[in-house]
């Protein structure tokens, strides 16, 4: 068993008495022998392990217990079968060793999600968050609810964007999202779709009150996924406190399609503030049963959301939708 | 690594590693480089060449920043090389070094990397297949035989032609969607047939050896399905192999579910009933659906659903169109078919329906009340499917279960008990959706089904709480939409089943869910108790004791002070008898909704309920004075004390927001009076009872003296203006002398939201007491109108992209909110207040103001209120001879502007949408207004409409003369019936606006140096003329929309021009 670097001597132990499996790429279909990794050979290799796993870990530690040996910084990343007894040890691993390690590796391979002065602090896994979106439809707002991470946010105007370190706790403890917002400059300077590299996960923003920005919506996933194959995104319609909405719950059907989780929110209000962020901390995590132990600082709603009414309308809705609709034609006026 | 790999990796570098000066310099370098002519050749190079993927993917983000701006323009040698080079990069140098990687590689570049490359291509395959590329595909095809590496490559630059060129889901422009069918078309016509051949042998070829590759070579081929020849797919070879990796336990899920996918694309293909209905019998449909019911790993079984779900609507469709179709031999045998299919489909359906995961479902709820809904115009109604309903019935039961193992959880509810109560409750939008089809096919079938789960859930006193909810659930589903008369004569099931749930005990009633759907569910059959009073006390203890109001759970305890509410509307008159025990049984909480420190649990604002219960209680006249004086004072006098002495605490002074545990204590306090006096009527507490009223009066001084402790707190100032709202219902003229300084309190520092909720308060007011608001609607007026003035911003409300904003929003509000003011005010014969000497300063702006809106607000119905608006206003200041005007001017005004602006150029424009019921309307109000202005204005109208508007506008004399004619003769009614044809007839005539400003201004006694310039602005385009004011405002007849930003100044310059001619 080959454990190097420092930081991996807490977990060596555990480590200790697997055996060697190879490890097959889910998408690809290239097998991962012992000792020889020359598909993971860069660290956006390994990146995208990281995808796999995170997309459906559950499937690929079913029935494997894997090590996986990285050629160039001879870093090793093992994970542990699903048959572990520690549930928290084992989610433990996926979280930190993978993503330490895609950290910790060498330029110029390095992925670095946070910006100079941000440190991450030890034994928390980060994860790079892309939030795109038409402008306007409140992505700033909505990172800038979180108050901790408005606190130590930092902007690069170099890269016309700000990152916001958001952190959140969990039972199986602290994660950090560097939240990645464009702030409204969407086709800044050189780097456009070079952004998105080695995202883990992202928010694709549109606005209720603004049709048009529901319709772009697949364009702005198919350039996401163009950089970042398979990674959880969620979808999210935001401004759902407003009366007049354009696009109803019921017109939201791309998330279907594509797979992806859809949520209503409204930052103003932060109505589901944190759904979106426990869906990828779970599907990063690989645990359907993860949740936060205790809420994020929240700036103070600014309007309040009528629960009651929003669901007599979404039932009102519903109950519309069964009803049969009528024959007779549309009424004319030209009496 | 070269400078320029350095550079760029400088420019990528997000790790802070690199100092930020040497980065903005390296990306300087950057994008000089990209400035270069020859950029492309460099890039090629260097993406050849580089090992590092973030070198690879700058250069090819800069080729594509050249193939989209610049390659149309370079010459067919550059082109060619362009295109062959990247050619040659996807199909060779990365096969290179595959020699040396292991087997089953996929080459040494990165994804993002093959995308992009993908992408590029595709852009050149956008511009230049078939004419300048012809052979793109047949030379891909070519190289296939290469390795893994150009197959995935190939996959990958179908996919993205999918995406960037062909797919609908993408919105595109009418020129892409030209060339994405040249694109199709000379696929259909030279390769499509050897793309499908190679899709086919890549499957069959890498099935065993590297699944995860066959898979994406499946996926790309479903996207091609909808739009190649069927015949190529749907084939003795494809749909075989299809069916085998569809049906193999021992492939990989994923190769699974891309053989599904393929599948439903080839089921769901376009085509008319009778193929449609061959092609399913081709795909044997039935055997697929009969072989597989194992439990599937997740995303395959989500596939598998879509599969199933999708060939179910095609037959469903298909039986549908075949039923529709002439009764011959030939369609009897086709329907049996198709009967015989869906008897196959559907027990795999309702298997996946009853086992599947949540997500999946949507579209088999869809298929399922399609389903049922078909079943309604069979008219015999077979025992097969009967026996499907009652299945569907059943699995509805069994899936709209709370699970069972989070009892404790919900109880609380803690974290995940909410979590599963959202799920459930998202999951049941569903689920009661195909009920209600269900119930609305046959509703004998559902009642019966409810009744036998209710009773089953109510005599076993072991049932588990999830049944016993999910039973009442259903029976409360039921209730939705019920007419009060059809619970009076209600003799059926459904009696019976309320009878049952009031008379029985309920298993497991403590638990939250079950008291709270219980509660719900009784306040919904509440007419049924109306009708039956002998159940009154037992609902009665139902809401009073532990089950209700004293429920230790204050979730449930809260809704049901809410639910409670809902039931003494009801059942008030029948109530009487008993209104010393509830009030005694209430005291207790009424008390808590206010005291100090309420726990916050529950919702508060719920709680409140129970004083709107208490008010509706004992505000009836049955009461005897006496006991009634002795019932409000009980409530009131607290109330009153408690907000005295939290505005006179020592924590309120000097702080003019107010600490946030008073702040809610307050915002409960004023909402307990509100509600209270909802249950007394004006006549009441005004007339038969004023020491009833007198009690009120006093809630009033007190609670307006919260807006003088904490005068900027916006959450209590709104609090007080919906309890003003409440008291000049009840109170009437009553509350009068307290008016001036609530106003004046109200209109300090008001921002936009705030403006429009005092409009509001104030609209109620001058819409009660009308002429008798005048003196105080004099002195507020010009604090009204100054404070509306200098939040909407001169330039107009900004409008496009990126205004969507909360700000923007609220300005809106009050932009429209302000026309609703201004309508109360004339409507309710104030109009005089606009021209009193301090006000009249304000009217230029304000006529304009409506004059814009009336012509071009968003909102149909805005408009209509200004049209109204000026209705009035010309009945009430147009009278009387041209020498006396009442108000110097405005007749000018409204006979040269809105009778030109708004009655004929906006009705002109083609957004006007006569078909529209909202603008028909709209038209209607604007015929009154100049049936009203030929009234008052009489000949000057006549005469401007003849000589100088309808001339201007193109209109031929023998309409013209046709429509004064009918100004000066016809009813409104008439004039309307002619004037929509007419405005029909005109509009051809209008050639362009710019034309017909030129028009005007040839025809209007402008100077000549005006229609000179007009002319010239006309040729040279209008740029400048916006920032002329003086000649805009001939512009802005027309073009109000561009120059709305100019409207202010342009009140000055009109009134320049007309002192000046």
């Amino acid at each position: 068993m080959i454990v190097r670097g420092e930081g991996y001597q807490a977990w060596s132990f555990c480590v200790s008495g697997l055996k060697w499996f190879p490890l097959e790429c889910r998408v690809c279909g290239s097998r991962v022998s012992k000792g020889v990794v020359p598909f993971f050979s860069t660290l956006e290799s390994v990146g995208l392990l990281i995808s796999l796993l995170v997309v459906s870990p559950l499937s690929l530690l079913a029935s494997h217990q894997l090590i996986l040996l990285c050629d160039r910084c001879g870093c090793a990343i093992p994970l542990l079968s699903k048959a572990h007894k520690d549930r928290k040890l084992r989610q433990g691993l996926i979280f930190f060793l993978v993503l330490k390690q895609v950290r910790r590796s060498s330029v110029p391979c390095e992925v670095e999600m946070a910006l100079p002065g941000q440190t991450t602090p030890d034994n928390c896994p980060a994860f790079k968050l892309v939030i795109v979106g038409d402008g306007g439809t409140g992505k700033t707002t909505f990172v800038k609810r979180h108050l901790t991470g408005e606190f130590e946010k930092k902007y690069e105007p170099t890269i016309g964007v700000e990152v916001h370190p958001l952190d959140f706790f969990t039972n199986c403890g602290r994660i950090r999202f560097y939240c990645w917002d464009t702030a409204g400059q969407e086709k800044f300077g050189g780097l456009r779709d070079g952004y998105y590299i080695h995202g883990h996960c992202a928010i694709i923003m549109f606005d209720v009150t603004a049709r048009l920005t529901y319709k772009n919506v697949p364009t702005w996933h198919r350039d996401l996924c163009r950089v970042c194959e398979n990674i959880p995104i969620v979808l999210c319609g935001n401004k759902v406190d407003v009366k007049n909405r354009q696009v109803k719950a019921k017109q939201v059907t791309f998330h279907r399609k594509k797979n992806l989780q859809y949520y209503e929110i409204s930052a103003k209000s932060n109505y589901n503030f944190e759904k979106p962020f426990l869906y990828l901390a779970r599907k990063l995590a690989g645990d359907v049963n993860l949740h936060f132990v205790e809420s994020p600082a929240l700036a103070p709603p600014e309007v309040t959301i009528d629960l009651a009414a929003q669901q007599q309308y979404e039932a009102e809705l519903a109950a519309a939708a069964a009803q049969p609709l009528p024959d007779d034609d549309e009424e004319t006026f030209d009496n | 690594m070269d400078d320029f790999e350095r550079a760029i990796f400088f420019s990528f570098d997000q790790s802070g590693a690199v100092d930020a000066q040497l980065r903005a310099q390296a990306r300087a370098y950057c994008e000089q480089a990209k400035q270069s002519p020859t950029i492309w050749q460099a890039c090629l190079e260097k993406f050849r060449l580089s090992q590092y993927p973030e070198v690879q993917f700058w250069c090819l983000q800069a080729l594509e920043e050249v193939t989209r701006q610049r390659y149309r323009s370079m010459d067919p040698q550059e082109r060619q090389f362009i295109r062959s080079s990247l050619l040659a990069a996807m199909c060779n140098y990365d096969v290179e070094d595959q020699a040396t990687a292991s087997p089953g590689s996929l080459g040494s570049r990165t994804n993002f990397v093959k995308n992009k490359l993908a992408q590029i291509i595709v852009i050149l395959i956008g511009i230049d297949y078939p004419a300048e590329w012809p052979s793109v595909f047949l030379d891909i095809l070519s190289q296939l035989s290469k390795g893994p590496t150009v197959v995935d490559m190939f996959c990958r630059v179908l996919n993205t032609l999918d995406e960037e060129v062909i797919s609908l889901d993408f919105p595109r422009t009418a020129g892409e969607v030209a060339a994405a069918t040249r694109v199709k078309d000379a696929m259909r016509q030279q390769c499509i047939s050897q793309i499908v051949g190679a899709w086919y042998s890549l499957a069959v070829m890498y099935r065993a050896q590297m699944p995860y590759l066959a898979a994406s070579v499946l996926d790309t081929m479903h996207r091609y399905v909808a739009w190649i020849d069927i015949g190529l797919v749907a084939n003795d070879s494809i749909v075989p192999l299809l069916f085998e990796l569809l049906l193999s336990p021992a492939e990989v899920p994923i190769l699974r579910g891309a053989a599904a996918d393929c599948l439903l694309a080839i089921a769901s293909k376009r085509m008319e009933a009778t193929s449609k209905l061959a092609l399913l019998e081709k795909l044997h449909v039935g055997e697929v659906c009969s072989r597989i019911t194992e439990t599937q790993e997740p995303e395959f079984a989500m596939k598998l659903t879509a599969l199933l779900t999708g060939l179910a609507t095609e037959i469903l469709d298909c039986s549908k169109k075949l039923y529709s179709q002439p009764k011959s031999s030939q369609t009897t045998a086709a329907l049996e078919a198709v009967s015989v299919m869906l008897d196959e489909v559907l027990p795999s359906v309702l298997y996946f329906m009853q086992h599947g995961d949540e997500d999946m479902s949507s579209t088999t709820f869809q298929f399922l009340s399609n389903y049922v809904a078909r079943m309604k115009s069979e008219l015999e109604r077979n025992g097969k499917q009967a026996a499907h309903v009652a299945q569907i019935l059943e699995v509805i039961r069994n899936r709209m279960l709370y699970d069972s193992s989070s009892k404790d959880s919900l109880e609380g509810p803690d974290k995940e008990g909410l979590e599963e109560e959202e799920r459930l409750m998202d999951f049941r939008k569903d689920l009661f959706g195909l009920f209600r089809s269900i119930y609305r096919v046959s509703p004998l079938v559902a009642k019966s089904f409810v009744q036998s789960a209710l009773l089953t859930a109510l005599s076993n006193p072991d049932t588990s709480f999830e049944n016993v909810e999910a039973a009442i659930a259903l029976l409360h589903l039921l209730g939705e939409g019920l007419v009060e008369y059809e619970l009076k004569s209600e003799k059926g099931i459904l009696g019976e089943m309320i009878r049952a749930l009031l008379a029985a005990t309920v298993p497991c009633h403590s638990h939250r869910v079950v008291a709270l759907i219980y509660l719900e569910t009784i306040t919904r059959f509440v007419h049924f108790v109306q009708w039956h009073p002998e159940y009154i006390p037992s609902v009665l203890a139902a809401f009073l004791d532990c089950r209700g109001l004293h429920h230790p759970n204050p979730s449930v305890s809260s809704r049901a002070s809410y639910l409670f509410m809902r039931l003494v509307k009801v059942l008030r008159a029948q109530l009487v008898p008993y209104i010393e025990d509830i009030f005694q049984s209430l005291q207790d909480t009424l008390s808590a909704v206010t005291s100090k420190g309420i726990d916050g649990k529950g919702d508060a604002d719920d709680r409140c309920y129970a004083f709107e219960a208490a008010g509706l209680l004992i505000g009836m006249e049955d009461i005897i004075e006496e006991k009634q004086l002795k019932y409000v004072s009980a409530l009131v006098v607290p109330l009153c004390t408690q907000v005295d002495a939290l505005l006179s605490s020592e924590a309120s002074r000097g702080d003019p927001v107010g600490p946030p545990a008073t702040v809610m204590n307050l915002q409960q306090l004023i909402l307990a009076i509100s509600h209270l006096s909802k249950g007394f009527g004006e006549h009441l507490v005004t007339t038969s009872r004023p020491s009833i009223g007198n009690m009120f009066k006093q809630t009033v001084d007190v609670v307006l003296r919260v807006l003088v402790v904490f005068p900027k707190n916006k959450v209590l100032r709104s609090r007080v203006i919906s309890f003003l709202h409440r008291m000049v219902d009840v109170l009437g003229s009553a509350v009068f002398p307290v008016l001036p300084v609530a106003i004046q309190q109200l209109l300090t520092d008001s921002e936009p939201k705030d403006l429009v909720e005092f409009i509001l308060l104030f609209n109620q007011l001058v819409n009660k007491f009308k002429v008798g608001m005048s003196t105080i609607l004099q002195q507020v007026f010009p604090s009204v109108v100054g404070r509306v003035f200098a939040l909407l911003p001169k330039e107009g409300l900004p409008e496009g992209p990126g205004t969507n904003t909360e700000e923007v929003r609220e300005l809106q509000e009050l932009h429209r909110c302000f026309f609703t003011f201004l309508h109360a005010i004339i409507s309710n014969d104030l109009s005089s207040v606009l021209i009193t000497p301090e006000n009249s300063q304000w009217l230029p702006d304000i006529s304009q103001l409506i004059l814009d809106a009336s012509c071009q607000h968003k909102d149909v119905l805005v408009r209509k209120i200004c049209v109204q608006i000026f209705t009035r206003l010309i009945a009430d200041w147009c009278g009387g001879s041209g020498m006396d005007e009442k108000v110097p001017g405005f007749r000018r005004f409204v006979v040269e502007r809105f009778a030109s602006e708004c009655c004929i150029y906006s009705v002109l424009q083609t957004s006007f949408d006569l078909r529209d019921a909202n603008t028909f309307s709209l038209l209607g109000e604007i015929v009154t207004a100049q049936k009203m202005l030929y009234e008052k204005c009489g000949e000057e109208f006549w005469v401007h409409l003849a000589t100088k508007l309808l001339p201007a506008v193109h209109c031929p004399p023998n309409m013209a003369e046709q429509y004064c004619l009918h100004i000066q003769k016809s009813d409104s009614k008439d004039l309307k019936a002619f004037y929509k044809p007419f405005i029909e007839n005109l509009r051809p005539q209008q050639n362009g606006d710019d034309a017909a400003v030129v028009i005007s201004a040839v025809h209007c006694d402008a100077c000549p140096h005006l229609q000179q310039f007009i002319f010239s602005m006309h040729a040279g385009g209008c740029t400048s003329a916006r920032r002329d004011p003086y000649f805009a405002h001939e512009f802005g007849r027309k073009k109000r929309k561009r120059f709305l930003a100019h409207h202010r100044t342009l009140m000055e310059v009109a009134s320049f021009i007309f002192s000046v001619t």
